[in-house]
């Protein structure tokens, strides 16, 4: 079964880098990423140049949430757009199971999101480091060290723990989506809907902390705050626990829960399907 | 002879339509196949069941003697096919969606890809987006598609749509070369009843889900004989008598004042005899040799 699995994964990549809608992605993503840390000025600031972080949390913050949404359009992509051009026939017919598909499938979902994350992480950290200061966080008006280079770069890594499940889990809401209709443009409409209607917690439906979408911004908002020595402590959310046999992180549990739900949906519907496209 | 696809029973309804009832068929080691039936006769359902696209509701499907639901893998390592339209993803080449294909199925070489572009008469455009390519040359990659793993048993959905008469003509010496040197079995489907006629070795007919006959090609011409063309005055009128007449074994308009009767040569003189007699004008009776295709509409 690994070997199917790897085999399909590496024609799900490639069909992925080869979809038209990859270059254009990865513009968006660049743009937002660097749009977003650069539009960032601290006027009140006394000091030259803002703090390295400040601007990466700024960047991070734009280009995870711009990333999440090109997630769910490529997870909603994922199989309705096979059956749209009908090539899930062409997959199906060949010495693979519909396991080994939706395993693959969802891989190959995680891996983009993991390059999407990297690469996000990856630009605004570069544009904080070319435009902004490293080093500890300075009061600007006393002089005063508020947080060693060691303790800010603390929460960056925490924030960009707590961030990551939350990208990951949207790539999932558009798997689960993309095996309940046939139509990639149906798909996409729901999936994005879902989204954005989640993001915004459903007008107050929702409590903050039970969207996964939430913790990407909510992490960069924080690492932003103590890069402008402005928040001493990271709010409950990021320190709060789910018992499910063991404890686990609710920034972990949240996104967790979401990707098991879509994903167990999108399996069993997948699997129970007869294909007539 | 080895059966290598069988069915038992095999049925599938979807919700009151009875699309495909209890059919039982038997494609042998070396036939060339055609799958005739109607539109909605349950030709494609039948197909999609033997891939396992589709749930059967009831009954079973055994290739090369194997059961499909529990060794599907082993036995779709073996298989390649076509089902209706060639499915493709068309901002891409042909060749790159042969190599989509071929990295899916173990144990093929990047060579094959070249072979299979040149059978089917692709190798010229086969760096070209398929999106700019013509509905005969979909078909054609959809062909080299199932073609590509090198399959014992190969599906075909009529794979002749959208081809002019030389890709008719290509596509069948490939399909006929396959099956005589590499000894290919192959399941057609086709509407195109003089193909069939000229491809196949064995028929099964498919009526209203049901399989009303399955034998070779000879045996139904055989077994056809001769016709009687009939040209009648009023035709439509003409078909209900000589349908009523209980020694008439096939009866069928042509659509142009005709009608063509399938009866046994001594009864002729009857048969013209019943059609006066019902206040017809007969202005022409004329006996010709059956094609398929006069036996597969007299059925």
């Amino acid at each position: 079964m690994a070997g199917r699995v790897i085999r399909l994964t590496r024609v799900e990549l490639m069909k992925i880098v080869l979809h038209p809608f990859f270059p254009v992605a990865l513009v968006i993503l660049t743009t937002v990423t660097i749009l977003g840390a650069w539009a960032f000025e601290p006027k009140e600031t006394l000091w030259r140049k803002p703090h390295a972080l400040l601007l990466f949390a700024m960047g991070a913050k734009t280009g995870l949430k711009f990333a999440s949404f090109l997630l769910v359009i490529f997870g909603s992509l994922s199989f309705a757009g096979e059956f749209d051009k009908g090539t899930i026939r062409l997959i199906l017919t060949r010495p693979v199971t519909r396991t080994d598909v939706f395993i693959a499938k969802c891989l190959t979902g995680l891996i983009l999101a993991a390059l999407f994350f990297a690469a996000v992480l990856a630009l605004s950290f570069g544009f904080g480091c070319l435009k902004g200061e490293l080093g500890p966080v300075w009061d600007g008006e006393q002089g005063l060290i508020l947080s060693t280079a060691d303790t800010i770069s603390g929460h960056a890594v925490k924030a960009v723990t707590l961030s990551v499940a939350g990208v990951l889990a949207a790539v999932f809401l558009g798997i689960g989506i993309s095996t309940v209709v046939e139509s990639s443009g149906f798909a996409l409409a729901i999936a994005l809907t879902l989204f954005i209607g989640t993001d915004l917690g459903w007008a107050g439906l929702i409590r903050d902390e039970h969207v996964f979408s939430w913790y990407p911004s909510y992490a960069f908002d924080t690492l932003r705050s103590f890069a402008e020595g402005s928040s001493t402590l990271w709010r409950s959310a990021a320190e709060a626990r789910v018992n499910v046999g063991i404890a686990v992180p609710v920034w972990l549990a949240v996104p967790a829960a979401y990707a098991a739900v879509c994903s167990l949906i999108g399996y069993v519907l997948f699997r129970l399907r007869n294909i007539l496209a | 002879m080895v059966a290598v696809l069988e069915t038992e029973g095999l049925t599938r309804r979807f919700g009151r339509i009875l699309a495909v009832d209890g059919l039982n068929l038997r494609v042998e080691e070396g036939d060339v196949y055609g799958f005739l039936g109607l539109n909605g006769a349950g030709k494609t359902t039948t197909i999609r069941m033997c891939l396992q696209l589709i749930r059967p509701t009831a009954g079973r499907v055994r290739i090369f003697g194997q059961d499909l639901r529990t060794s599907f893998i082993s036995i779709m390592s073996q298989i390649g096919a076509l089902v209706e339209l060639p499915a493709y993803y068309p901002h891409l080449s042909a060749r790159t969606n042969l190599e989509i294909l071929r990295i899916m199925s173990p144990g093929i070489e990047p060579a094959r890809i070249d072979h299979v572009l040149e059978l089917v008469g692709l190798a010229a455009r086969g760096d070209s987006a398929v999106r700019t390519y013509s509905q005969g040359m979909r078909q054609r990659l959809g062909i080299a598609m199932a073609l590509l793993p090198r399959p014992r048993l190969v599906m075909l959905d009529e794979p002749t749509n959208g081809l002019d008469p030389q890709g008719i003509a290509d596509i069948r010496a490939v399909l006929k070369d396959l099956n005589r040197r590499d000894g290919v079995t192959l399941l057609i489907s086709s509407h195109l009843l003089h193909e069939v006629e000229v491809t196949c070795t064995r028929v099964g007919i498919l009526k209203s889900g049901k399989l009303i006959e399955q034998e070779s090609v000879e045996a139904i011409l055989a077994k056809a004989g001769t016709s009687v063309r009939i040209q009648a005055d009023p035709a439509p009128r003409a078909l209900e008598v000589v349908r009523a007449i209980p020694y008439v074994q096939g009866a069928a308009s042509d659509g142009d004042g005709t009608v063509t009767v399938r009866v046994a040569p001594e009864r002729r003189a009857e048969l013209n005899a019943e059609l006066v007699k019902a206040g017809i004008k007969v202005s022409g009776f004329i006996p010709e040799q059956m094609t398929l295709e006069s036996y597969f509409l007299s059925r």
